[in-house]
C-alpha cells in the first residue's frame, strides 16, 4: 500500500500540469485553472501525510522502472521516502497548496492563468521528483525540471525585457551549477559503482578515505551545483534578479522550496562528505560568507522584494553553513522553519504589492498598518521569526546552527562570529522593512476610487495558516534547556536519514551565554532600526548614518559590485570571443569556405560551358567518362581487397 | 576453334563497318549481319535459345525496323554529311582506355578457359523454370515495359501526325 | 573461348565510340544496339564460365529492353523528322536552343 502511495504522489501535479497546459491552455478562467492546480498539489499533500506513519517505521522505496543497465551499473527510476524526503515533501506540497491558493487571488488580472498554473504544477511535480528521488540521476531530473520551471516563471511576463533577461540570467547561472552536478554524479558513480542514496548511506569511512582525492573533487563539483541552485557565492547573482517573476513564484520557488534543493542534496550525500574535512570547510565558509554578504546588501536595498531576496540568500547561507559544520539535521530544521516564515514574508509582500498596484519601492509605502491590519500582523509574526526572537521558529533553528558552528573544531569560532553578525544584520534589515512599509509615515499615492485595504480572503487565509505554522514549527526542535523529553525531536527524526552532528565540545553554560549574546544583539539591532526609521523619521537620522558611512553604504547598495565584476571578468571576455567568432571566423573562414565552393563550381561550369557548348554527344561523353572513372575506382578498390 | 576465330573476325569487321560508315543504310545492314554472326557465337557457346531469339528479335525485328524506317524517311541528303562524322581524338583515347581496362580485367581474372566439350549445355527447361519461378515478377514487369513502350510510341506518333494533318489543312 | 571476351570488350568500345561520334541520330541508335549486344555476349560468357544460369535470364531482359528502346527511339526520331525534317544531332541541338 505504502509503495502505491509513494508512486502516485507526483502524479497529481503532473495531471494538473497536463490539464492546465494542454486542455485549458490560456482561455481558462483564472479560478478554474488555479483550482485544478491547487487540487493537484493538495491531493499529493494528503498522500504524503498518509505515508507518514509508514515512513516513521521504516523508509519506503518504490521502483517505477529500470532505466538503463551497464555491466556493473543499474539505473532505476526509483522513489525513496525516508525521514529526510518526507519533511521536504510535506513542505513542498503543503506550502505549495497554500501558495497556489494565494496565487489565485494574486493573478486575478492576468491574461494567461492557464499557463501560469500549469508551470506551477510542473514545478511541484519536478520538485517532488527531486525530493522523492532514490538516486542522484532521478534527483538530477528533478533538479533540471525545477530549473526549467524557475526560468519559465521568472520570465513569465516576458514582454518586459528586464524580466526576460532575469530569467535568462537564472538559467545560465543554474547551468554552471548543473555542470558541476553532472560531473559530481559521474565522480560518485566511478568511486562507488552506485548512485543510489541507500548505498551512499551505507558507505563506510574507510571507502571514503581510500578514495579521498576523487571524492573531494566530485563533492566540490556537487557543492558547486548546490551553490547554483541555492544561490550561494559564487553563483548567487541570479536570485535577486529572479524576483521579477510573479510574487507567489518568488515565495514558492525562490524562497521556500527550490532554493533549498542544494541543502537537500548536501544532506543526501552527507554520509560521504562528513568524512571529507576539506569539503566541509569549503561549504562552511561559502555558507557563512554568503550569509554575511547578503545581509549587508539587504540593509540598503529599497525594493521590498530585493530585500527579501537577499534575506533568502542570507538564510540559505545559514543552512549551508550548518551543513559545513556537520550539523546537517540542524540545516534541514532551518530549511523547514525558513520555508514557512519566508513564504509568509513573500506572500505578505505580495499582498502589499498587489494592493498598491505593483509598487515595490519601500520608500513609497508606509503607514499601511492601519489600512492592511491583517497583513501587518502576519508580517510581524514573520519578522519575529526570521529575526530570531525567542519562542518564534527562526530562533530555534538559527540558534542551533550557530551553536553547532561554535563547536566546530578549528575555524568554528570565526564562522560563529560571521553568522552572528549576519543574524544581527538580519534583525536590523527585517525591522527596517516592516517599519518602512507599515509603521512610517504614509507616502502612498491616494486614489479615492480605489482605497487601499486588505487583500481578499483567498490571499489572507494562506497568510494566516502560514503565520500559525511560523510560530508552531519551531517547537518541533527545541533546545535541551526548554524540554528534556522532546529536545531536538525534529533533528533526531531527520538524523535517521542524514549524518549526525559532530560531538559537542563546550558545556551548557557557554551555550546559554552565546544564546544570550545573540538575543541581546537581535533586540538591540531591532530597536535601532525602529529608532532610525520610525521614531526619528523626521530628523532624518537614517540619512545621517548613510552620509557618515557612505563608502560602506555605496558598496552595499551596489551589491559589492559583484555583477559588474562578473561582467568584466567573465561575460565580457566571452562576449568578445563570441564577437571574434561572429565577425572574423564566421564571416571569413566559414562563409568564405562556403562561398569559395559556390564560386568555384559556378566558374568551372562557366568554363566547361564555353569549352563544350551544349552538344548532346559531348554531354554524353563526359557522362561516360565520369562513369568510367567511378567504375575504375570501385573496381580497383575491389581488386585491392 | 577455327570457327570461333572466323565468327570473331566477322563480328569485328561488321561492327567496324557500322561505326565507320557514313551511310546509315550501310550501317544498318552491317549491324544485321553482325547480329546474325553473334547468334552463331551464342550457338557455339551452347545457348541455343538465346541464339534463336538473337536472330528473331535483334536481326529479325530491331535491325529490320531500323532499315524500314530509314527507307521510310527517305533520307537522301546523307551524302552531304558524308565525311562529317564527329571524330574527336579524346573520344578515341577514352574509349581505348576503357577497352584496355576491360582487357586488363579479363587478363588478370583469368576466366576459366573451357573448351567446347566442357561447356555446359543450357537446358531450355532449366532456363524457363528459372524464368517463371525465380524471375516471375521481373518477367511480368518486362511485359509491362513492352506495353508501356507500345502505348508511348502510338501516342507520340499519333500526336505528331495529328499536328501534321492540322498543318496540312491550314 | 577467351577470345569472345576480347570480342565483347571490343564491340562495346566500338559502340561507345560510334555513339559519341556519329552525327545521324539513327546511326547513334544503331551503335547503342551494338553496345547492348556486346553486353549480352558478356552475360552469356559469364554464364558459361560460372555455370550460373541467371545471367542468361539477364540477356533475356536486355533483349526486351533493347526492343522497347529501339521502338521508342525510332518513334522519337520519326516525330522529330516530321517537325524539322532532319535526323542530324547537331541540327537538332541548334534548333532546340
Amino acid at each position: 500500500m505504502s509503495e502505491l502511495y509513494l508512486k502516485i504522489i507526483p502524479l497529481f501535479p503532473l495531471l494538473a500540469f497536463l490539464t492546465n497546459g494542454l486542455i485549458l491552455k490560456s482561455n481558462a478562467k483564472n479560478s478554474l485553472a488555479g483550482f485544478i492546480s491547487f487540487l493537484g498539489t493538495f491531493i499529493s499533500f494528503i498522500f504524503v501525510c498518509l505515508l507518514y506513519p509508514y515512513v516513521k517505521e521504516t523508509p519506503v522505496t518504490a521502483s517505477l522502472w529500470q532505466w538503463m543497465q551497464f555491466s556493473n551499473f543499474t539505473f532505476e527510476v526509483k522513489f525513496l521516502m525516508d525521514n529526510l524526503s518526507i519533511i521536504l515533501s510535506i513542505m513542498v506540497t503543503g506550502i505549495g497548496s497554500l501558495i497556489t491558493l494565494f496565487a489565485i487571488g494574486y493573478m486575478d488580472h492576468d491574461e494567461r492563468p492557464g499557463k501560469f498554473f500549469s508551470y506551477l504544477s510542473l514545478f511541484i511535480f519536478s520538485m517532488l521528483l527531486l525530493t522523492l528521488s532514490e538516486n542522484l540521476l532521478v534527483l538530477f531530473f528533478g533538479w533540471e525540471g525545477v530549473g526549467l520551471c524557475s526560468y519559465l516563471l521568472i520570465g513569465f511576463w516576458y514582454t518586459d525585457l528586464d524580466k526576460a533577461k532575469a530569467g535568462r540570467k537564472a538559467f545560465v547561472a543554474n547551468r554552471v551549477g548543473d555542470l558541476g552536478v553532472v560531473l559530481g554524479i559521474v565522480g560518485y558513480a566511478m568511486v562507488f559503482h552506485s548512485i543510489s542514496f541507500v548505498d551512499l548511506k551505507a558507505v563506510s569511512m574507510e571507502t571514503v578515505l581510500a578514495n579521498k582525492e576523487m571524492l573531494t573533487l566530485s563533492s566540490l563539483f556537487l557543492v558547486l551545483g548546490a551553490t547554483g541552485k541555492s544561490a550561494q557565492i559564487p553563483l548567487y547573482i541570479w536570485l535577486p534578479d529572479a524576483m521579477s517573476g510573479p510574487t507567489p513564484v518568488s515565495a514558492l520557488i525562490h524562497a521556500a522550496t527550490m532554493v533549498t534543493a542544494g541543502v537537500f542534496m548536501l544532506c543526501r550525500i552527507s554520509f560521504v562528505i562528513t568524512h571529507l574535512s576539506v569539503v566541509l570547510e569549503v561549504i562552511a565558509w561559502i555558507g557563512s560568507v554568503t550569509a554575511l554578504m547578503a545581509a549587508i546588501v539587504a540593509v540598503t536595498q529599497s525594493d521590498i522584494k530585493k530585500v527579501l531576496a537577499y534575506s533568502t540568500v542570507s538564510q540559505i547561507g545559514f543552512m549551508i553553513a550548518a551543513c559545513g559544520v556537520g550539523a546537517f539535521s540542524s540545516g534541514m530544521f532551518h530549511v523547514f522553519t525558513h520555508a514557512f516564515f519566508k513564504a509568509l514574508l513573500f506572500l505578505g509582500a505580495g499582498a502589499v504589492i498587489h494592493c498598491l498596484h505593483h509598487e515595490q519601492d519601500m520608500f513609497k509605502m508606509g503607514g499601511l498598518k492601519k489600512k492592511m491590519p491583517k497583513t501587518y500582523w502576519c508580517f510581524v509574526v514573520a519578522l519575529l521569526s526570521i529575526a530570531g526572537v525567542p519562542l518564534f521558529s527562526g530562533f530555534f533553528s538559527k540558534d542551533e546552527i550557530m551553536w553547532m558552528a561554535f563547536n566546530k573544531a578549528g575555524t568554528g569560532q570565526y564562522i560563529f562570529a560571521i553568522l552572528l553578525t549576519a543574524a544581527t544584520l538580519t534583525a536590523f534589515y527585517m525591522t527596517r522593512l516592516v517599519c518602512l512599509t507599515f509603521l512610517s509615515k504614509d507616502k502612498t499615492h491616494h486614489d479615492p476610487h480605489h482605497p487601499i485595504h486588505d487583500a481578499p480572503p483567498i490571499m489572507i487565509i494562506p497568510l494566516a495558516i502560514l503565520s500559525i505554522c511560523s510560530i508552531g514549527v519551531g517547537y518541533l526542535g527545541m533546545p535541551h534547556f526548554m524540554s528534556h523529553e522532546n529536545a531536538r525531536a525534529f533533528q533526531l527524526f531527520v538524523e535517521k536519514a542524514v549524518s549526525g552532528p559532530k560531538p559537542i565540545v563546550y558545556d551548557e553554560h557557554t551555550e546559554h551565554l552565546l544564546m544570550g549574546l545573540t538575543i541581546g544583539l537581535t533586540f538591540i539591532s531591532m530597536f535601532l532600526a525602529y529608532f532610525m526609521y520610525v521614531k526619528n523619521e523626521e530628523s532624518k537620522l537614517a540619512d545621517k548614518f548613510k552620509f557618515n558611512l557612505r563608502k560602506v553604504w555605496n558598496l552595499s547598495n551596489n551589491k559589492f559590485f559583484v555583477d559588474e565584476v562578473y561582467f568584466a571578468i567573465i561575460i565580457k571576455p566571452i562576449k568578445n570571443f563570441a564577437g571574434f567568432l561572429v565577425n572574423i571566423v564566421e564571416k571569413y573562414v566559414i562563409d568564405g569556405a562556403v562561398r569559395t565552393i559556390g564560386i568555384l563550381s559556378f566558374q568551372s561550369s562557366v568554363f566547361l560551358k564555353s569549352v563544350r557548348g551544349v552538344e548532346l554527344q559531348s554531354n554524353i561523353f563526359f557522362m561516360i567518362m565520369g562513369l568510367t572513372i567511378i567504375v575504375t575506382i570501385l573496381f580497383s578498390a575491389l581488386m585491392v581487397k | 576453334m577455327a570457327i570461333d576465330i572466323l565468327l570473331t573476325v566477322i563480328c569485328s569487321i561488321f561492327a567496324l563497318v557500322v561505326v565507320i560508315s557514313s551511310n546509315p543504310m550501310v550501317s544498318a545492314f552491317s549491324l544485321l549481319t553482325m547480329f546474325v554472326a553473334m547468334a552463331g557465337i551464342f550457338f557455339q557457346l551452347g545457348s541455343t535459345f538465346i541464339s534463336a531469339i538473337q536472330v528473331l528479335v535483334y536481326a529479325g525485328a530491331i535491325a529490320i525496323l531500323f532499315i524500314f524506317v530509314l527507307m521510310l524517311l527517305n533520307i537522301d541528303d546523307y551524302k552531304k554529311h558524308l565525311s562529317r562524322n564527329n571524330v574527336k581524338p579524346i573520344v578515341g583515347i577514352v574509349s581505348a582506355m576503357v577497352l584496355l581496362g576491360v582487357f586488363s580485367i579479363i587478363i588478370t581474372n583469368n576466366f576459366d578457359y573451357l573448351s567446347k566439350d566442357q561447356l555446359p549445355q543450357t537446358n531450355m527447361m532449366d532456363l524457363f523454370k528459372e524464368l517463371f519461378e525465380k524471375y516471375l515478377v521481373p518477367f511480368e514487369l518486362a511485359t509491362m515495359l513492352l506495353l508501356a513502350s507500345v502505348v508511348t510510341v502510338v501516342s507520340m506518333l499519333k500526336k505528331s501526325l495529328g499536328n501534321n494533318e492540322d498543318g496540312d489543312q491550314a | 573461348m577467351i577470345i569472345y571476351y576480347y570480342l565483347a570488350a571490343f564491340l562495346f568500345c566500338l559502340g561507345l565510340v560510334g555513339a559519341l561520334t556519329k552525327k545521324n541520330l539513327i546511326s547513334i541508335l544503331l551503335c547503342i544496339e551494338l553496345m547492348l549486344s556486346a553486353v549480352n555476349l558478356f552475360f552469356v560468357l559469364f554464364s558459361k564460365t560460372t555455370g550460373n544460369i541467371d545471367s542468361q535470364i539477364q540477356v533475356f531482359f536486355i533483349i526486351t529492353v533493347a526492343a522497347a528502346e529501339a521502338a521508342i527511339g525510332i518513334s522519337i526520331i520519326v516525330s522529330l523528322f516530321k517537325k524539322i525534317n532532319t535526323t542530324e544531332s547537331d541540327e537538332v541541338s541548334i534548333q532546340s536552343e
